[in-house]
């Protein structure tokens, strides 16, 4: 009865029940975005970054970006650098800051690196053994100058050569869809086409067909030696999002074929052109956890998930040189305090205006427990119809988000069903802790007191 | 005065239990706040401390070569605004206005361009004959170049001395990238005319520092008189144009000041757009290295700042609570009070003071708290003891204050504006009231 009566005196409160409620369901809202949102996102999102770089997070075998392990940890000196041309990678076109400005790179304190070709297949292997990836590609990249004629005048360009994994471009990215039409390269590379290539839209300049190559000397790339190849090119790709800039680098994507024959002709070795790895995922709904993942167990790679270069690109700055802590369960947390205290206030301000109806039903021989069950029913209730109405309110993001990665019905099920059931647990916890400073309140009322109108 | 600290040392003790909540909330909110910022300002200082210094005591600054030069721009649609003028940089006047600056050493002009050749790719930069900055060259081996056709290559190529007297052949490329800085559309960048050169090595240098450690050549010096032209389609500078100036600092730390006064040196540009600071340029500070690890901290801490506003807030809400529950327990009392005579505002002192003490009570309680967490329990990202900044005691004391007057400010309004019946009879007050 005493609970039937908490969920009347909430009903008979409407407004100061809505409070109570849009709070805790603001909490709810803030929670789930921080447990299911915020862990990933839907499985077209960021689509034309991806397409471009052919994977959902890179990892480069350098210290370039810090974060509170790496602060904690020490043996690096950091050491401002301007970025080699001769080291060329799909990053250039997301943030060109590195080359044209410069960039802090880690140095070990002992001063010995790790041979970066040995230690990049050897962390390759490892991620081919992890259950999410679908799909893991070395990476490499040579560069090339160009010989133009503009107004009388001759100048040379710079690009770079990347050898594609022909097979996941065409069949995961759909690459085909991002070549332009129009011309007659109209296509994107198959697999086996030797000595073509496919160029990138939206550089300053276009390449077009003749490339000059650097050969090897004692002291790295001889661009005095230089091998023209001339190399056809069947089509062009733009990596166009709405409203924003096109994602673009000055690259030619050519098949491993065509790329080890290059290398071949140079005498270019692996350990040269060879940058970093990038892995595919099928689950974007869960990219943030397993970037972060990533991060913790290979800390003297740099990992970067594909958002945080699109991120960069689309807010035209440098990408973040701090890695950001994870601060989701304390904002968490934080949120559902701050709606309970709420709920508190409010209920101790309504039990104060009970004044008289609790000291009459103590007369009456409502015991102190009676009390407590009709303050906390109604401090309960708000909170969890609050949790459910903002957890409901998420469920079409989340839904959408877990939905479009095709995972099977039990896995968003399950998940749903976990984030929603530990969204009222916290709540209803929130509610009986803070719940208890209007019972101490409630039960302080004697029927004396009431009888003497104090 | 003495009787409303009397009426607020009785409401005090009255509502211990409220005040004391709310002194413990203002610590706690207070000692967290102190306790995060000393510990990311302890990061920071680790992060600096693990930058490589630059070892470079120049600003080194891309430029532009001319800058639009117009007298302040009327705001009246009416006053026509007077033709645009483009002055040059690379001009003896200009160069020595931005040699006079303070901590200004002196001034060297350069070119630099990205080359490439049998060292790979390195930045080939060309100074003017006689410039300060060869002075601080490090020579190696053989002498110092004479002219055009001659450079410097850096003891970082293998076997470096042994390409004395050879003649290298270089690439120089149209820039990668778009410029950095905002620049008038005007102004246009005659082209190498020469985009592979054939040079001859005639010296070895050690580079000091990363900010010159490529190719190191001779550039002719030339100067612009003027650019008579108004409103001119186009402003060129022909072969080869400086694109980089390198101020050498008597105080390398004063970097910034000098960047100061080099915007405030050209005033007479009110209609130029930010980022164009006079002339338009992009900067290498000598404490770059400390300035962007110091960032990257910053970027690791900020989810931090973000949740210590989560915690004022709800320490502001917790305080509200507390301060309006007071508030509606004494109304009978505040009422009685009114009917005697005691005036409104008196009474809202009287609550104000309640406030403020537990305020001092709790930001001075919370100041310990800090202290002994410091002391005893939080040490350092890297195991350093951490202090508390003076810095941090202020922002804490004036964002606790903040606190505290927002989250009273609705039980003191309600004090000062309900009327004696409204207080005695429990009614509604309302925050504001209009006067008749």
């Amino acid at each position: 009865m005493f609970v039937a009566l908490g969920l009347k005196n909430a009903w008979r409160n409407r407004s100061r029940t809505a409070l109570g409620i849009i709070s805790m369901a603001i909490a709810a809202m803030i929670f789930m975005s921080g447990s299911t949102l915020g862990k990933g996102y839907p499985a077209r999102a960021y689509w034309e970054a991806r397409q471009m770089v052919g994977g959902e997070i890179i990892l480069i075998p350098e210290k370039i970006t810090l974060s509170t392990d790496t602060l904690a940890a020490g043996g690096y000196t950091w050491r401002f650098e301007k970025r080699s041309y001769d080291k060329p990678t799909l990053l250039m076109g997301f943030d060109s800051t590195p080359y044209r400005y410069g960039f802090m790179r880690g140095v070990p304190l002992d001063g010995e690196e790790e041979p970066a070709l040995t230690r990049i297949r050897e962390v390759a292997a490892e991620l081919r053994d992890e259950p999410f990836v679908a799909g893991v590609m070395v990476r490499e990249a040579m560069p090339f100058l160009r010989q133009s004629r503009q107004d009388d005048i001759d100048f040379y360009e710079y690009g770079f050569i990347e050898p594609r994994d022909v097979k996941s471009d065409r069949e995961r990215y759909e690459m085909e869809q991002a070549v332009i039409r129009g011309g007659s390269q109209d296509r994107y590379l198959l697999e086996g086409d030797f000595m073509k290539g496919v160029d990138c839209y939206g550089w300053q300049y276009r390449v077009g067909w003749d490339f000059l190559l650097p050969t090897m000397s004692e002291s790295g790339y001889d661009y005095e030696n230089l091998l023209p190849v001339r190399l056809e090119m069947v089509g062009t790709v733009g990596f166009q999002q709405p409203f924003a800039p096109p994602y673009a680098n000055p690259v030619v994507f050519v098949t491993p074929e065509t790329f080890g024959a290059l290398k071949e002709a140079t005498g270019i070795p692996d350990s040269m052109t060879t940058w970093g790895i990038t892995v595919s995922v099928d689950n974007m709904a869960d990219l943030e956890s397993y970037v972060s993942y990533l991060r913790r167990k290979y800390p003297d790679f740099t990992v970067y998930g594909i958002p945080q270069l699109a991120a960069a690109m689309a807010n035209s700055e440098a990408i973040r040189s701090g890695v950001p802590l994870d601060m989701r369960r304390v904002t968490e947390v934080l949120s559902f305090m701050i709606a309970a205290l709420l709920s508190a206030t409010n209920l101790s301000i309504l039990m104060m205006a009970r004044k008289t109806e609790i000291g009459i039903l103590r007369a009456l021989g409502a015991t102190r427990w009676n009390i407590t069950c009709m303050v906390l029913a109604e401090s309960v209730w708000i909170a969890l119809l609050g949790a459910l109405i903002g957890s409901l309110i998420t469920q079409p993001a989340v839904l959408y988000q877990l939905l479009s990665n095709k995972l099977s019905s039990e896995t968003v099920l399950s998940t749903i069903g976990a984030e929603i059931g530990k969204s009222l647990g916290f709540s209803l916890c929130a509610a009986v802790v803070f719940g208890f400073l209007p019972v101490a309140k409630a039960l302080r009322v004697t029927p004396a007191e009431v009888m003497r109108g104090e | 005065m003495r009787d409303v600290i009397d009426l607020a040392r009785a409401g005090f003790r009255h509502k211990l239990g409220t005040y004391l909540v709310m002194t413990l909330l203002v610590a706690v909110t207070v000692a967290g706040y102190l306790a995060v910022s000393s510990y990311w300002a302890d990061a920071a200082t680790v992060s600096k401390g693990k930058a490589e210094p630059l070892n470079f005591p120049y600003l080194k600054a891309h430029v532009v070569h001319a800058y639009l030069s117009n007298p302040p721009v009327s705001n009246d649609p009416e006053v026509p605004s007077p033709p645009r003028k483009f002055v040059p940089l690379f001009n003896d006047r200009e160069l020595d206005r931005i040699r006079k600056l303070q901590h200004v050493e002196s001034l060297s002009v350069a070119l630099s361009q990205d080359s490439f050749s049998r060292f790979g790719y390195l930045e080939f930069l060309s100074i003017e004959a006689g410039n300060a900055l060869w002075a601080d060259l490090d020579l190696r081996a053989g002498g110092l170049p004479q002219n055009s056709r001659e450079i410097l290559i850096p003891d970082t190529v293998p076997d470096a001395s042994s390409y004395l007297g050879q003649v290298i052949r270089v690439r120089v490329i149209r820039s990668v990238f778009p410029q950095s800085f905002w620049k008038h559309s005007v102004l246009k960048d005659a082209p190498d005319p020469e985009p592979v050169k054939d040079l001859e090595v005639v010296g070895v240098y050690h580079p000091s520092s990363p900010m010159l450690s490529g190719l190191v050549g001779w550039l002719e010096v030339r100067r612009v008189d003027d650019y008579p032209e108004l409103d001119p389609k186009e402003v060129r500078m022909d072969w080869p144009v400086p694109n980089t100036l390198f101020l050498k600092l008597d105080d390398p730390t004063k970097a910034h000041s000098v960047s100061l006064s080099w915007r405030v040196l050209y005033p007479e540009m009110p209609e130029a757009e930010f980022p164009m600071n006079p002339p338009s340029k992009v900067e290498w500070y000598p404490d770059l290295s400390e300035t962007m690890m110091q960032r990257a901290t910053q970027e690791v801490a900020q989810p931090v700042f973000a949740n210590t506003i989560n915690a004022f807030a709800l320490g502001a809400i917790g305080i509200f609570a507390g301060m309006f529950l007071s508030f509606l327990d004494r109304r009978k009392e505040l009422g009685i009070m009114k009917t005697v005579g005691i005036e409104s505002s008196k009474i809202a002192a009287t609550i104000s003071t309640e406030v403020v003490f537990c305020g001092v009570l709790g930001t001075l309680a919370g100041i310990l708290i800090a202290e002994g967490l410091t002391t005893y329990y939080i040490t350092g990202i890297t195991g350093n003891p951490i202090v508390i900044p003076w810095t941090a005691v202020v922002r804490g004391v004036s964002v606790a204050a903040l606190l505290l007057i927002v989250a009273t400010y609705i039980p003191n309004a309600m004090a000062r504006q309900g009327t004696v019946m409204e207080l005695l009879h429990g009614r509604p007050i309302p925050i504001v009231r209009k006067r008749a």
